[in-house]
C-alpha cells in the first residue's frame, strides 16, 4: 500500500493543504498591511523631516539675515562703508563677514554696481544675483541657495541703511558638510545637497551618506521614492530648493528603511514561525484524526482479508463510528453468510446429484480422511456396470438413471451395514470404502446383490459389474493412488472377464514404465533409434519364393533393446503410433527398393494398426512412400488386425478401400484370435489371412488345431486369400502345414527377424543365389 | 555714497497767472497734489532764478527731536544754514549723517548741542539717530533763499519771491527724482498747483 494512496495520508494532505492556504494567503495579508504600514510611517517620518528641514534651512538663513542686519546696523561699519575708500570697504566687509561665518559678502550700490566683492563673484562690475535683489528691494531682505563657482550657498541680501537704503549687503555661507550634518541632527534625515551639471551628472555638494551609499545616489536617478543605495533600502525624496542663475540645487532627504522595517521583518519572522508551528501541529493532529477512522479500518481490513483466505470465525471489533460500526456488521454478517454458502457449495461439490450418494470428490475426501485419521487398513472396492452403455442405449437414459438409483441404493445400505461410504464416482461407476483387509463377507453381498434381477419399467434386468480391489496401505499410499489401483484392478477384471481382481502391483510398475517411454519414444524417432527387421515369409510349395514382414526394433540408449509389445501397445494408446507406422512405410519402401535393386526382390508386408486405418491420408502417405523410394507397390503388403476394423468399421473400411484401389496387397495378421468370422473377412478387401501362432503352434500334436487350420485354409482358398502361418518352429510344423494346405510359413525355423543386411544374406543363401 | 541729483522733469504743471502787471515782489503759492488729487505735505519745494545769483538769506535753521521723531521731517535750508539740534526728549540721540552734502554725527546728547551744524553744500542729506534706527529726516540744501515746505493742506507759499523767471523744483521723499518746471513770478502772488507723482514708500516709522 503506498503512502500517497492512503486514506490517511490523504486526510492528512487536505488539512495540512487547506490550513497552508488559509496561513499563505494571511501571511501575505498581514505582511502586505504591515509594509504598508511601515512604508507610510517611513513615508510620514519623511514628510516630518522634510517639513523640519524646510523649516530649518528657513530658520538658517533667518538666522543670516538676523545676523547681517545686526551687522550693517553697527555704525562704525555703516560709516566705513559709507565714506571709506574700497580696499578700506572691502576689508571692513571682510572682518565683518568673517564674525558671522560667511565666506562670501559683497556690497552693491543702489544702481546695481558692485563696489567690493571678495570672492570676485561680480563680472564686470554687475550684480551676479539680479532675481535675489530684485525679492530684496521688494521684501527689505532676501534669500536663497546658489551655485557660485562650483559651491553650494546660502546667500542673504540685506539693506545698508543711513538711515535710508544707501547699498546692499550679499553674506554667503557654504553649505557644508557641517550643514548637513546640522541639518541631519536635527530632522533625522540623511541630506545632500547636489547639483546637475551641463553634462546631465550630479555631484553632491555636502552629504551625510557613507561615501558608497553617496556614490550609489548619484548614479541613481534620485527622484524615486524607494531607493536600494549599496544593499540599503531608504524612503528618498528630491527637493528643488535653488534654481535660476548658477544651476539648480537639489536636496536630497532620505530615512534608512533597514531600522524602520526591523519590527517588521521580525513580525514576519515570527508570523513565519508560527505559521510553520501551527503546519506541524495541523500534520500531526490530522494524523491522529484520520487514525481514527483508518485504524479499525485496518482492523477491518485485516479481517476481511482472513475471510478471504478462508477463515469465517474471525471476531469482528465493533469500531465506536457509526458508519464503521456499520461496516463492520455487514463484514460480520457477510462472514456467516460465505460460511453457509461454502457449506451449501461443498455439499453440492462433494454430491452427487442423481442418487445423492458422495461423488469422485467427497469419496477422495473421505477416503483421505480414513488414511489419515484410522490406524486401521482401509479396503477400496471400485464396481463397474457392465455393458452398461448398451443398457442405456437400448432403454434410454431414464432408465440408465434408475439403474443407477436402485443399485447405489442397495449397495449403500449393503455397505452401511460394514460402516463404509459408497460414492458414484460418474457414470456407471461405483466405489467404497471399508475399514480392515476382511472385506470376504461385503463383497460376497455385493456379488449377491449382483445375482438378483432388477425391476426397471416392468422389465427385469441382469446387470453385472467389474469389481477391482486395493488396499491401503498394501497397495497405495494416497486416497487418489489407492482409488486409481482399484480402477486399474477393475480393468483387469472387465479385460479378463473375471468379476473380481486384486490389484497387482507388477501390472502397475509395467505401466509406469510405459509412462517413461513417452518422452524417450518421441526421442526414438527424432534419433533414429528405431530399426527394421525382417522375418522371411517362405513358401511351403517348395519353390524357394519368399516374402518378408517388417518388424520395428527399438535400440533404446539405456534400457537396451526394448521389445514391440512394450512400446507399441503404448503408442497406440497415446496416438504417437502414426509417426511410428509412417517412419515403418518410409524405411520398408527404401529397404524394398534396395532389396529390389541388389536383385532379390521381396514383398514386404508392414503392419498397420487401428489408428492407422482411421488415417484418411495413409493412402496418400503410402504412394508417395512408393514413388519416393522408386519401389513398385506389388512388393508392400499392408498387414491388419481384425480388432482394428472392428473399432470403427466404416472409416477402416474407406481406408482399406482406397489401399485396395490403389493396388496395394492387404492382409489379415492374427487371425483366430478374434470373434470374427470368415465370413465377415469376406468383405475385407484383403487377399491375405495370416493364421495365429496359437493354431499353428501344436498342429501337429492336436488333430483339432490341425482341422482348423485345414478348414480355414480351405475356406479362405475357396474365397481366393493366400494363407500365411505363423509360428513355424520345426521342420514337422513346416510339413504338416503345407500338407494342411498353407501356401507360406513364417517362423524361427526358417529366420529369425535379422537386420536389413542379414536378412539379404540370408535370402541370398536361401534362394541359392 | 553719492546721489544722484536733479534729472529732467517730465511732470505736467498747470501754471495759472493771475497778475498781468509786474510787481517788484510777490508770494508764489504752489498747491502739491498727488495722482489721486489729495493734498500732499512735506513737499519741498524751492525756485531758483534763471539769471543771476540769489541772495544768501537768514542762516539759522532748527531740527527738533521730539518723542524720538525728528521734526520736522523735510527740512529745506540754504547752503551755508547752521542747523541746531534740539533735544526735547529725556533720553539721548546720537544724530548722524552720511549723505555726502554733509557727513557729520552728533554723539551721544541732550538738551541742545552748542555748536549747531553748518550744510555748507547743496544736495539732499538723510538724517538718522544712531539710537533711534527709525528715527530720519531729510534736509535738502539749496542755494536760494526761496523756498518752503507744504503742510498739511498741500499748499506751500513761498514769500516776497522778486519777479522774474525761476526755475521751480518740487521734492518729496516719495517722489522717485525732483520735478522742475519755470515760473514766471511778476508783481502780484500767485499761485502754482503742482501735480506729483508719490512712487516710492513712506519710509518713516514709529519706534518705541
Amino acid at each position: 500500500m503506498r503512502l500517497a494512496k492512503t486514506l490517511r495520508f490523504r486526510v492528512t494532505l487536505l488539512f495540512t493543504t487547506l490550513l497552508a492556504v488559509v496561513l499563505g494567503v494571511s501571511f501575505f495579508m498581514v505582511s502586505a498591511a504591515n509594509l504598508g504600514i511601515f512604508e507610510e510611517q517611513a513615508e510620514q517620518e519623511l514628510e516630518t523631516g522634510q517639513r523640519v528641514f524646510n523649516r530649518l534651512l528657513e530658520q538658517n538663513s533667518k538666522l543670516l539675515i538676523q545676523a547681517t542686519q545686526v551687522l550693517v546696523g553697527d555704525f562704525a561699519f555703516r560709516e566705513a562703508l559709507a565714506t571709506a575708500d574700497g580696499p578700506t570697504m572691502l576689508s571692513a566687509l571682510q572682518n565683518h563677514a568673517k564674525r558671522l561665518g560667511a565666506e562670501l559678502v559683497l556690497l552693491s550700490d543702489l544702481q546695481g554696481s558692485v563696489p567690493a566683492d571678495n570672492l570676485g563673484v561680480a563680472r564686470d562690475g554687475v550684480y551676479p544675483f539680479p532675481d535675489l535683489m530684485q525679492a530684496a528691494r521688494k521684501d527689505g531682505v532676501a534669500s536663497g541657495i546658489k551655485v557660485v563657482k562650483g559651491e553650494a550657498y546660502e546667500l542673504v541680501v540685506v539693506p545698508v541703511k543711513a538711515p535710508v537704503v544707501i547699498g546692499w549687503i550679499t553674506l554667503g555661507v557654504k553649505l557644508t558638510g557641517k550643514v548637513a550634518k546640522d541639518l541631519k541632527e536635527m530632522s533625522d534625515l540623511e541630506v545632500t545637497f547636489l547639483t546637475k551639471d551641463g553634462k546631465g551628472n550630479w555631484h553632491s555638494f555636502a552629504s551625510t551618506l557613507p561615501a558608497e551609499q553617496l556614490k550609489d545616489l548619484l548614479s541613481h536617478p534620485t527622484h524615486e521614492k524607494r531607493l536600494e543605495l549599496a544593499g540599503a533600502p531608504y524612503q528618498s525624496r528630491l527637493l528643488p530648493i535653488a534654481g535660476g542663475g548658477g544651476g539648480h540645487v537639489y536636496a536630497v532627504l532620505q530615512r534608512p528603511l533597514l531600522e524602520i522595517l526591523a519590527p517588521f521583518y521580525a513580525l514576519q519572522k515570527a508570523l513565519l514561525a508560527l505559521a510553520i508551528a501551527s503546519l506541524l501541529l495541523c500534520i500531526l493532529a490530522s494524523f491522529k484524526v484520520a487514525g481514527v477512522v483508518t485504524t479499525p479500518l485496518h482492523r477491518l481490513v485485516a479481517v476481511a482479508k482472513k475471510i478471504r483466505d478462508g477463515s469465517y470465525a474471525e471476531k469482528v471489533e465493533r469500531p465506536e463510528t457509526s458508519e464503521l460500526a456499520e461496516l463492520a456488521d455487514s463484514l460480520d454478517h457477510m462472514q456467516v453468510a460465505i460460511a453457509e454458502r461454502e457449506q451449501e457449495i461443498l455439499a453440492l461439490a462433494y454430491r452427487d446429484s442423481l442418487t445423492g450418494l458422495v461423488n469422485r470428490a467427497g469419496f477422495l475426501s473421505e477416503l483421505g480422511r480414513r488414511l489419515e485419521n484410522s490406524t486401521q487398513s482401509q479396503t477400496v472396492m471400485l464396481l463397474d456396470l457392465d455393458r452398461f452403455q448398451q443398457l442405456n442405449d437400448t432403454l434410454g437414459h431414464v432408465a440408465g438413471d434408475r439403474v443407477i438409483m436402485r443399485i447405489g441404493f442397495w449397495l449403500h445400505a449393503e455397505v452401511a451395514r460394514f460402516g463404509g461410504v459408497l460414492a458414484r464416482l460418474g457414470g456407471d461407476e461405483f466405489a467404497f470404502v471399508v475399514s480392515g483387509t476382511d472385506y470376504q463377507e461385503v463383497l460376497q453381498l455385493v456379488l449377491q446383490g449382483f445375482e438378483r434381477q432388477l425391476a426397471v419399467d416392468e422389465r427385469k434386468l441382469d446387470v453385472r459389474a467389474s469389481i477391482g480391489i486395493a488396499s491401503y496401505p498394501e497397495h497405495a499410499a494416497t486416497a487418489q493412488d489407492l482409488l486409481r489401483c482399484a480402477d486399474e484392478a477393475m480393468y483387469v477384471s472387465k479385460r479378463k472377464k473375471c468379476t473380481v481382481s486384486v490389484y497387482d502391483a507388477a501390472k502397475r510398475q509395467f505401466r509406469e514404465e510405459h509412462l517413461s517411454l513417452l518422452g524417450d519414444l518421441k526421442e526414438a524417432l527424432n534419433q533414429e533409434q528405431l530399426t527394421l527387421h525382417y522375418q522371411p515369409k517362405v513358401a511351403l510349395d517348395g519353390s524357394r519364393h519368399c516374402e518378408a514382414e517388417a518388424l520395428v526394433r527399438w535400440e533404446h540408449p539405456v534400457r537396451g533393446f526394448v521389445p514391440p509389445f512394450e512400446f507399441i501397445p503404448f503408442a497406440e494408446q497415446t496416438g504417437y503410433i502414426r509417426e511410428i507406422t509412417h517412419w515403418v512405410i518410409a524405411r520398408a519402401c527404401i529397404d524394398g527398393a534396395e532389396l529390389l535393386a541388389a536383385g532379390t526382390p521381396v514383398r514386404i508386408s508392414v503392419n498397420l494398426s487401428t489408428r492407422d486405418l482411421l488415417d484418411a491420408a495413409l493412402p496418400a502417405f503410402v504412394d508417395s512412400c512408393l514413388t519416393m523410394a522408386g519401389l513398385p507397390k506389388q512388393y508392400l503388403c499392408l498387414e491388419i488386425t481384425e480388432s482394428g476394423v472392428m473399432e470403427d468399421p466404416d472409416r477402416a473400411l474407406e481406408t482399406l478401400h482406397a489401399l485396395r484401389n490403389m493396388g496395394m496387397a492387404l492382409a489379415i495378421d492374427d487371425y483366430g484370435t478374434g470373434y470374427s468370422s470368415l465370413a465377415y473377412v469376406k468383405q475385407l478387401p484383403v487377399s491375405e489371412l495370416k493364421i495365429d501362432r496359437a493354431f499353428v503352434k501344436e498342429v501337429v500334436e492336436s488333430e483339432a488345431d490341425a482341422m482348423i487350420v485345414r478348414s480355414t485354409t480351405e475356406l479362405a482358398h475357396s474365397l481366393g486369400f493366400k494363407v500365411v502361418a505363423e509360428g513355424v518352429e520345426t521342420q514337422e510344423i513346416s510339413d504338416k502345414l503345407h500338407e494342411l494346405g498353407c501356401d507360406f510359413g513364417q517362423g524361427y525355423f526358417y529366420s529369425r527377424p535379422v537386420p536389413l543386411a542379414a536378412f539379404a544374406a540370408w535370402l541370398r543363401k536361401y534362394q541359392g543365389l | 555714497m553719492k546721489y544722484d541729483k536733479i534729472a529732467a522733469c517730465t511732470g505736467v504743471v498747470v501754471l495759472t497767472s493771475l497778475l498781468s502787471v509786474p510787481a517788484r515782489a510777490a508770494d508764489v503759492t504752489v498747491t502739491v497734489s498727488d495722482g489721486q488729487g489729495l493734498a500732499v505735505a512735506d513737499a519741498a519745494v524751492y525756485l531758483l532764478p534763471l539769471q543771476g545769483r540769489a541772495p544768501r538769506g537768514g542762516q539759522k535753521g532748527s531740527i527738533e527731536q521730539i518723542d524720538k521723531t525728528f521734526v520736522p521731517y523735510v527740512s529745506i535750508v540754504q547752503a551755508g544754514t547752521a542747523v541746531s539740534f534740539p533735544n526735547k526728549d529725556n533720553v539721548r540721540h546720537h544724530v548722524y549723517s552720511f549723505s555726502a552734502p554733509k557727513v557729520f554725527d552728533l554723539k551721544l546728547y541732550s538738551g541742545t548741542p552748542s555748536q549747531p551744524v553748518v550744510f555748507d553744500k547743496p544736495g539732499l542729506v538723510a538724517l538718522g539717530c544712531n539710537i533711534h534706527d527709525w528715527m530720519l529726516a531729510y534736509v535738502l540744501v539749496v542755494e536760494t533763499p526761496w523756498f518752503a515746505v507744504s503742510k498739511e493742506r498741500g499748499s506751500v507759499v513761498v514769500e516776497n519771491v522778486p519777479a522774474g523767471d525761476y526755475n521751480m523744483t518740487i521734492w518729496h521723499p516719495r517722489m522717485k527724482e525732483e520735478m522742475m518746471q519755470q515760473v514766471k513770478v511778476g508783481a502780484s502772488a500767485q499761485t502754482v498747483r503742482a501735480r506729483i507723482i508719490l512712487s516710492k514708500p513712506d519710509l518713516r516709522r514709529q519706534g518705541g
